[in-house]
């Protein structure tokens, strides 16, 4: 009592049974059918499947589904749970924001473009042997910028070691090198700083959704 | 009444006119949820939710077919209600002797019945279908009670479920050749006056 047919003979065997072949389809299956004795099996208890399922008493309902005016009133009445999503939904944009700010786009462009000067200083000027500690570049920083120095900031005045010439040579173009590494850290604090406010307005509002969950949830 | 007069006072916010509308679906709401679930008091809690869902959301009614629509609710219901019950296990409490021990054949197995041609009757048979259908995988068992049992058509039952035609008819034809295999050994037991009548229905 074992029919073994393919998956697609299944399928078709299936849409046969429903009457949803095309007439071409209905008459290769059942010129098919004459001559294999499995295929015509395999219809034989799909049909008989099928009559079970069809005949399958339907369950009566255990009482009415009707709908009561308090249960709708109850369930309509508005919640918390707007200003939780909004809540949850803008203290997240703000994570993303400052994690995005603190990786990428600043800071790479700012490390990048003091790279590029370095490989530039490097090749114009080679290192010399027993060089000097530049003394140059922390006289020209403003008193206030050093106090704030960002570790990159602080990786940036040490490219002028990395660089560093020896005293008899002149230091060409000083004034334009230090004025870049000074706007890259203004940006950088500039950066630094946003990123600090929203980091904090971010974590308020995850401190609202927290309050606002746990008040739904008692 | 009018169904589409129903339908549009429902809309409105009319309770009674949905209320109509609820009497005349409970039925096929009930006996799909019941099923897709295999179990009579999971079917009703979602056959409730189902519709006070539907009468919460009736905005969202675009027209059509409002079974197909009620049909959805309750499919996806379904759906919810079994990721739930995956995520929450309970166990059953086995029936057990006076001893505490799971006696091996326990008493709640016992036939009590003692016509053999009684034996397999309607219930059994409910049963046997069911016991088949719960063995399916979920995406065959909605496709297959929803064209088999609740005699949609494909193009309905993709509606239902927003699923391809195709997809439809694939699943369709894997569940019916799983349900051959789980049902060949309940239409040898049949006896032949419900085999008769089962054929003549044809």
């Amino acid at each position: 009592m074992t029919a073994y047919c393919s998956d697609k003979d299944w399928l078709l065997l299936s849409r046969y049974l429903v009457g949803v072949l095309s007439p071409h389809q209905a008459a290769a299956l059942e010129s098919r059918l004459t001559s294999e004795a499995g295929l015509r099996e395999a219809l034989e208890h799909l049909t008989r499947t099928r009559s079970l399922l069809t005949a399958c008493p339907e369950k009566k309902v255990p009482r009415n589904f009707t709908i009561k005016a308090g249960q709708t009133a109850r369930n309509k009445a508005p919640r918390l749970f707007p200003v939780l999503r909004l809540a949850t939904v803008v203290s997240s944009l703000l994570f993303a924001a400052v994690v995005g700010m603190r990786l990428l786009p600043m800071n790479m462009v700012g490390e990048s473009r003091q790279m590029a000067d370095i490989t530039t200083m490097s090749q114009e000027f080679p290192v010399a042997e027993n060089a000097a500690p530049p003394v140059a570049p922390k006289a020209s920083l403003p008193e206030d910028e050093t106090a704030t120095t960002t570790p990159d900031a602080r990786t940036a005045s040490g490219a002028g070691v990395l660089t560093g010439l020896s005293p008899s040579q002149d230091i060409p173009e000083e004034a334009t090198i230090f004025e870049a590494d000074n706007i890259t850290k203004r940006e950088t604090i500039s950066w630094g700083k946003i990123a600090w406010s929203l980091g904090i307005i971010s974590l308020i509002l995850a401190f609202i959704a927290v309050y606002f969950y746990l008040l739904e949830r008692v | 009444m009018d169904e589409n007069y129903l339908i549009l006072e429902a809309k409105k916010g009319d309770l009674d006119a949905f209320n109509h509308l609820v009497l005349t679906y409970q039925s096929r709401v009930y006996n799909l949820a019941y099923r897709i679930l295999g179990d009579e008091a999971a079917a009703e809690d979602t056959t409730q939710t189902t519709f006070l869902m539907a009468f919460q959301k009736f905005s969202g009614f675009r027209g059509g077919s409002f079974l197909a629509w009620i049909l959805r609710i309750a499919t996806n219901q379904c759906y919810d209600s079994l990721r739930y019950a995956k995520r929450h296990p309970t166990t059953p409490l086995e029936p057990s002797d006076n001893e505490d021990d799971v006696p091996e054949t326990p008493s709640w197995m016992t036939d009590h019945s003692n016509q053999p041609e009684a034996m397999f009757d309607q219930s059994e048979l409910d049963h046997a279908i069911q016991h088949c259908l719960n063995a399916l995988p979920i995406e065959y068992r909605t496709v297959a009670v929803l064209v088999d049992v609740q005699g949609m058509d494909y193009e309905a039952a993709a509606t239902v479920i927003k699923t391809p035609l195709g997809t439809i008819k694939s699943r369709l034809a894997r569940a019916r050749s799983r349900l051959r295999e789980c049902l060949s050994g309940v239409w040898e037991l049949l006896p032949n006056s419900v085999r008769l009548n089962i054929e003549g229905n044809q």
